[in-house]
């Protein structure tokens, strides 16, 4: 077995495995400005987004963590903020927290400098960071350094016969070694809670889980403007599962909460919240929409994502490697540009699910160590943060 | 001969691999001794088939777990999916019951 992986060791103790100089626009009017900055220099990811301004509340904290905690990911070397300079989310605040958490960051103000000469000075500070950010090592690091997510999505019938389970044995294997695991897509929990209600050890995390699952059905039912939608929400099946032969969303459920393992529960979190240094599994609370669930679970700490999909997706992550696993061989074919792992072979016959799930964990360790994923050499930045409450 | 998984003991659904059509024997496999249901119906792949016969109200089992509630009588060897079963949780306009 593998005793150490190479990373980048943080000054914050968290180790990562990507070295991304990243811009982060604080708000949607100053991403275009972010995206030309990092598009033209390599080495560099942008977390272009929709929100940042005309935002209440919870809406607006869970955006402004999102953000910082996508910063403070350990596959993150180095920061710019590009800030407009009257949004909400304050991009002073964030550059001071960045700073505080001891990476490099610089700070850019459209409205002090103009369009223009935000972009050239972005590229300025940019090719310095990545220059700063090519000398930092990897180094040898305990496996118990993994931190993963475990997403999936366009599932069908062989995401629950193979590819969630060998995500579980996966999980199983990465908390056997003392990592973590981020389970989150808390519609998709709906109709397995009790089982997830057994494999948390204290109240207050049960009560917090109770309330997260009310949250989330209660919001689906009330918040349509769409009297149909309120009826069927929250049935998050969606007509492709349906004809893939998902019946129920307890169905959906049970196969997709396979991919947490057997791991217990050791906390529970809120969508983009930072997660603890405690080995074990934590449940965050995000939509099923892929890409805003893969988002949250990277701010949350995740380094690498482990996505199961039965009909095939894209889906990548600006900063984290997105493994992208499938249980059925027509689209392992059919996107084979997409697909990294084939697990079909596990429903077929010809392999267990404990064989694959270390065939798996081999190649974890290999994206881990620096190998590409085809979500990474497609150029997948996807990223979008979960918007819960109206825009003013 | 046309194969459908059964990942628990105890489930009473089994998850095709291949289309069948009426008729067609299916071997179930996947946990302890493989036994044999002959098809009354066409199934896609990747749908569920009935092994035990079940009556209104009766728990659809899979994972070892309910996924659902059987609403007609539904006897082993036909498609069981949204046409004969509804989901305990996601009730129209009622939302089901609570943790």
């Amino acid at each position: 077995m593998y005793k150490t992986i190479k990373g980048y060791i943080r000054k914050d103790g968290n180790v990562g495995f990507r070295n991304y100089v990243l811009v982060l626009p604080s708000v949607i009017c100053s991403s275009k400005v972010a995206e030309r900055i990092a598009s033209s220099v390599p080495g560099c990811a942008v977390a272009r987004h929709n929100q940042g301004c005309a935002q209440l509340g919870e809406d607006f904290h869970q955006t402004r963590r999102t953000l910082i905690n996508t910063a403070l990911n350990p596959n993150v070397a180095a920061v710019i903020v590009i800030g407009l300079g009257c949004e909400r989310v304050s991009p002073h605040e964030l550059r001071d927290l960045i700073a505080q958490a001891g990476k490099p960051v610089e700070l850019i103000m459209v409205q002090e400098v103009g369009n223009g000469e935000a972009i050239r000075l972005g590229r300025e500070k940019a090719r310095e960071f990545v220059i700063e950010a090519s000398k930092i090592e990897r180094q040898s690091v305990p496996l118990s350094a993994l931190t993963i997510g475990v997403e999936c999505g366009g599932s069908d019938f062989s995401s629950g016969l193979s590819a969630n389970p060998v995500v579980g044995h996966v999980a199983d294997l990465v908390w056997g070694n003392g990592g973590r695991v981020i389970l989150s897509e808390t519609t998709e929990l709906v109709g397995a809670e009790h089982l997830l209600f057994e494999r948390m050890s204290d109240d207050s995390q049960k009560e917090r889980f109770t309330r997260m699952l009310e949250r989330m059905i209660n919001e689906s039912r009330n918040n349509s403007r769409d009297m149909v939608d309120r009826e069927n929400i929250p049935n998050n099946i969606s007509p492709g599962n349906v004809r893939g032969g998902l019946t129920t969303l307890e169905e959906k459920s049970l196969g997709a909460m396979i991919k947490g393992g057997k791991v217990p529960i050791v906390g529970v979190k809120e969508y983009g919240e930072c997660i603890e240094r405690a080995p074990g599994l934590y449940l965050m609370d995000s939509p099923g929409y892929d890409v805003e669930s893969v988002t949250g679970m990277v701010a949350g700490g995740a380094s690498i994502i482990l996505f199961t999909t039965g009909q095939g997706t894209p889906t990548g992550n600006p900063i984290a490697p997105v493994i992208k696993i499938t249980g059925n061989r027509d689209t392992a074919v059919k996107m084979r540009d997409s697909i990294d792992f084939d697990c079909s072979a596990v429903i077929s016959g010809g392999e267990t699910l404990e064989k694959s799930g270390e065939r798996l964990f081999d190649l974890l360790i290999d994206v881990s160590n620096g190998a590409e994923t085809k979500s990474e050499l497609l150029g997948q930045d996807d990223y979008s943060i979960w918007n819960v409450g109206i825009k003013l | 001969m046309k194969q459908a998984i059964l990942l628990s003991q105890n489930d009473n659904v089994a998850t095709l691999l291949e289309r069948v059509e009426p008729g067609e024997t299916i071997e179930i496999k996947g946990t302890g001794q493989a036994e044999k249901i002959v098809s009354r119906d066409s199934i896609p792949s990747g749908h569920k088939v009935a092994v035990k016969d079940m009556i209104p109200g009766d728990a659809v089992i899979k994972y070892n777990n309910r996924i659902g509630i059987a609403t007609i009588e539904i006897f082993a060897g036909q498609h069981v999916h949204v046409h004969n079963v509804k989901s305990a949780r996601t009730e129209s306009g009622k939302g089901g019951e609570q943790a």
